[in-house]
């Protein structure tokens, strides 16, 4: 059975749409697609489905991953596929994988955020950094074109809502409704370069 | 530069509220937005509660689908705002948005509401207020979309009816086409002249031009012929029905005498199971979901089920799709059914018996006997599942005590049953205050007062003696709230407007009802709500739904209630013709030869 890895985008208006829904929409869009998933054992079958670290609602995704079994597969499954995901999801690379679960490779992620209408500076760059070195790992953080890029491991500690409230404590916002916030890439830390390694 | 990035303000508003993806469409199935400069007639259909139970009902998808395929018209949705939702936009002034082109409601030509439950009115005046639409007909200007209304609340209308310029009294799948038809050849004239056109439609109740004579429900007579959906909307997120929705027949034959539906969607309407087969197979390929529900008022009583079980044998089988029945029929040959349906014996299955006694279940026609329940537990455990949920009503009109303990009777009768199939015999009973309802045989009784409620509600619960059973009772404020509207008249409209102004909004909802605040309202308006609820009419009385002609005739309706008062049993009119009034009258098989 094929392990299909994906790497996809979550853009516009859907990015609204909770992570947990994620398995669910891809999997009605296969079966409009006429591809065939593999079905979990037991009491209550389900598609062979695994995601990458949560995405936070209204959290752009430039980058995120996710494993689905198959049992056929061939190049022209994704074109279709594709075709029949609603509108701000797309498949941007394929590739058949085995080894490790997403889970264990997808150990750091690169954040960029900035406000609505203003733009992140050295201020707000102490803050998000000290929040991320408190909750979970900081590999690195600078200023980019008016908005702060933050690469951060330990995901399932470091997400974006404690980001959020860190700047929201220090007043920089008032909340979510104040902040633009993309997740650029998930991947592998890999120490010796100092950059995350894509998962495709 | 990601700081400069979508401007549009309401971003910032659905990053502040809970499940924004309730308010930002997308889903597969929906749109494309028809091309915004030519004379298309923009309906949108909104519904009066949240986007997971207005996703649930098929007859906007059904509206939707047969509004677009029109050539002059389009359709877009929305749904009633959470009140955290409503804040976010009142506090930024952001005016509600249709769902696919993100238009303000304002902007359409057509709003058009179903009325599926009297709490869900405040909710309508919600939607009306946050696209900055006048409430009353009256006070509408040119350029206001036009406020229709459907469902069956459509046929007791007044309550509503200073609010809704044009009510559709039948299937929309004959009224729809021909109001936007109406309303299209029309386009740039004056609201009244568009409302007048309205009026003269047969089936269209315009409440500004008071009819000469009552309006004649509209019904599709042969619904293989009618449009159906082809495709359907997909929810990207979880809603309360999350499947296909497939209707299978329409009306029902049993004749209930307190049921509602089955008295005002008559005559009985099926459709073949080749044209549902096809329907489905269609239906999930391009919707890609993964369960299919067969809707009816009783699809056990559908007479091609068998067939179709055939069609989909195989399929259900292997598990590739799930096969759902929204209510099953208190007997053996139903559970019998549901087991085939069911290759997994999960959660339970559910009955209403309604009433605890056979003589009460004679008085309100419920065809169900004793031996029917104790055979539909014997099948439920001995196929091995674990709980029934039973549904019964309190406040029948005759109902004595002993009609009560007989509640208890069923449980101890079930629980002794899976005690015998050596299952757990989990189960629970949820009890309804009886609302009597506007068309239907008991539409001249008095509801039960809600402190009696409550107390018939306690001694059942407090009475039962069987670890096993649980039993829960409904609010009796709520139903005694919807027992004021579902009987009442246009006065009540000032009670629904007060209310909301005073901060109503879903009063289906147990955590937003206020009864305290309604009562306050009656109170300050001079009503007295009994007078709608817990009132016997005279029988001569000229009741405020006269005008409206479901069908059913009044001397068929006297008659049933007579029959219910001596206990007497009606026979399903798929057994021979009842006289309600359909028998002549349509072309409907059954009826037209009766």
């Amino acid at each position: 059975m094929p392990r299909i890895r994906i790497i996809f985008e979550k853009k516009g208006w859907i990015t609204f749409l909770n992570h947990l829904d994620l398995p669910v929409l891809f999997s009605r869009a296969a079966r409009r697609a006429g591809l065939s998933q593999e079905f979990t054992q037991g009491f209550s079958p389900h598609p062979h489905i695994s995601l990458g670290p949560a995405l936070a609602a209204g959290v752009e995704g430039i980058q995120e991953p996710a494993d689905f079994w198959f049992n056929e597969w061939d190049d022209n499954c994704v074109g279709k596929w594709n075709d029949k995901l609603p509108a701000g999801i797309r498949i941007l690379m394929h590739a058949e994988v085995d080894g490790p679960s997403l889970s264990k490779l997808a150990t750091a992620a690169k954040y960029r955020i900035c406000g609505v209408g203003s733009e992140f500076g050295s201020e707000e760059l102490e803050i998000l950094k000290k929040e991320t070195e408190r909750t979970g790992i900081l590999y690195g953080a600078f200023v980019d074109k008016g908005s702060v890029l933050l690469t951060v491991g330990d995901l399932e500690h470091c997400g974006a809502g404690n980001l959020v409230r860190s700047l929201k404590e220090e007043g920089i916002c008032e909340g979510w409704k104040d902040l633009y916030l993309v997740r650029e890439c998930v991947g592998t830390w890999d120490a010796e370069t100092g950059t995350i390694l894509p998962l495709i | 530069m990601l700081s400069e990035r979508e401007a549009d303000p309401r971003r910032a508003i659905l990053a502040s509220v809970k499940r924004p993806s309730r308010y930002t469409g997308g889903e597969w199935g929906s749109g494309p937005v028809k091309s915004p400069d030519s004379d298309t007639v923009r309906v949108c259909y909104a519904f009066p509660d949240v986007y997971e139970v207005g996703m649930s009902y098929l007859g906007y998808q059904i509206l939707y689908g047969l509004t677009k395929a029109l050539p002059f018209a389009d359709a877009e949705r929305v749904y009633t705002p959470w009140p955290d939702m409503e804040e976010a936009l009142r506090s930024s002034g952001t005016k509600l948005w249709a769902l696919e082109s993100r238009r303000s409601v304002s902007e359409f030509d057509v709003v058009g509401f179903t009325l599926q439950y009297e709490l869900s009115y405040t909710n309508i005046l919600t939607i009306l207020d946050l696209a900055g639409i006048p409430f009353r007909s009256e006070n509408r200007k040119e350029g206001d979309p036009i406020v229709i209304a459907g469902g069956p609340g459509a046929l007791a209308p007044e309550p509503m009816s200073p609010f809704i310029d044009a009510f559709c009294i039948g299937d929309g799948e004959v009224l729809v086409p021909e109001v936007l038809k109406a309303i299209h050849e029309l386009k740039g004239r004056s609201r009244d002249e568009k409302i007048r056109a309205l009026s003269k439609i047969e089936g269209v109740y315009v409440p500004l031009i008071k009819p000469d004579k009552p309006v004649m429900r509209r019904i599709v007579e042969d619904l293989d012929s009618a449009f159906y959906n082809r495709d359907l909307i997909v929810p990207n997120t979880g809603i309360v029905h999350d499947r296909i929705a497939v209707q299978v027949f329409k009306g029902c034959t049993r004749g209930c005498r307190f049921c509602q539906a089955g008295m005002i969607d008559r005559p009985v309407r099926e459709r073949t199971a080749e044209s549902v087969a096809s329907q489905v197979e269609e239906l999930l390929h391009k919707t890609g979901w993964e369960e299919i529900g067969l809707l009816s008022l009783a699809t056990c009583d559908w007479s091609e089920m068998g067939e179709i079980l055939k069609r989909f044998g195989p399929l259900l089988k292997y598990n590739q799709i799930k096969l759902s029945l929204p209510s099953l029929r208190v007997d053996a040959f139903s559970v019998n059914l549901a087991a085939e349906l069911e290759s997994i014996r999960k959660g339970g299955l559910t009955f209403a018996p309604e009433a605890g006694t056979q003589r009460l279940r004679n008085v309100i026609n419920k065809g169900v006997s004793d031996e029917d329940i104790e055979s539909a537990l014997e099948a439920t455990f001995s196929h091995g599942w674990d709980r029934v949920k039973l549904y019964f009503m309190m406040g029948l009109p005759t109902e004595k005590d002993e009609d009560l303990a007989g509640i208890h009777e069923i449980c101890n009768k079930a629980v002794s049953i899976a005690k015998r199939h050596k299952r757990r015999g989990d189960v629970s009973v949820s009890l309804a205050g009886f609302v009597p309802k506007a068309h239907t045989p008991f539409q001249w009784e008095a509801q039960l007062d809600r402190h009696t409620l409550r107390e018939r509600g306690r001694w059942v619960k407090n009475n039962i003696r069987n670890r096993k059973v649980t039993i829960s009772y409904h609010e009796p404020e709520q139903t005694y709230i919807e027992g004021v509207f579902a009987r009442g008249d246009a006065r009540l409209a000032d009670a629904v407007e007060e209310a909301w102004k005073r901060g109503e909004r879903f009063d289906g909802w147990s955590e937003f009802f206020n009864f305290e605040r309604w009562m306050q309202v009656f109170d300050d308006l001079g009503i007295d709500p009994d007078t709608y609820a817990c009132r016997e009419r005279c029988l001569d009385e000229i009741l405020p739904w006269d005008h409206i002609d479901s069908g059913v005739s009044k001397q068929f309706l006297l008659r049933e209630r007579e029959r219910a008062l001596t206990g007497d049993v009606t026979r399903d009119c798929r057994d021979g013709c009842n006289a309600c009034g359909w028998q002549g009258r349509t072309a409907v098989k059954g009826c037209s030869d009766a």
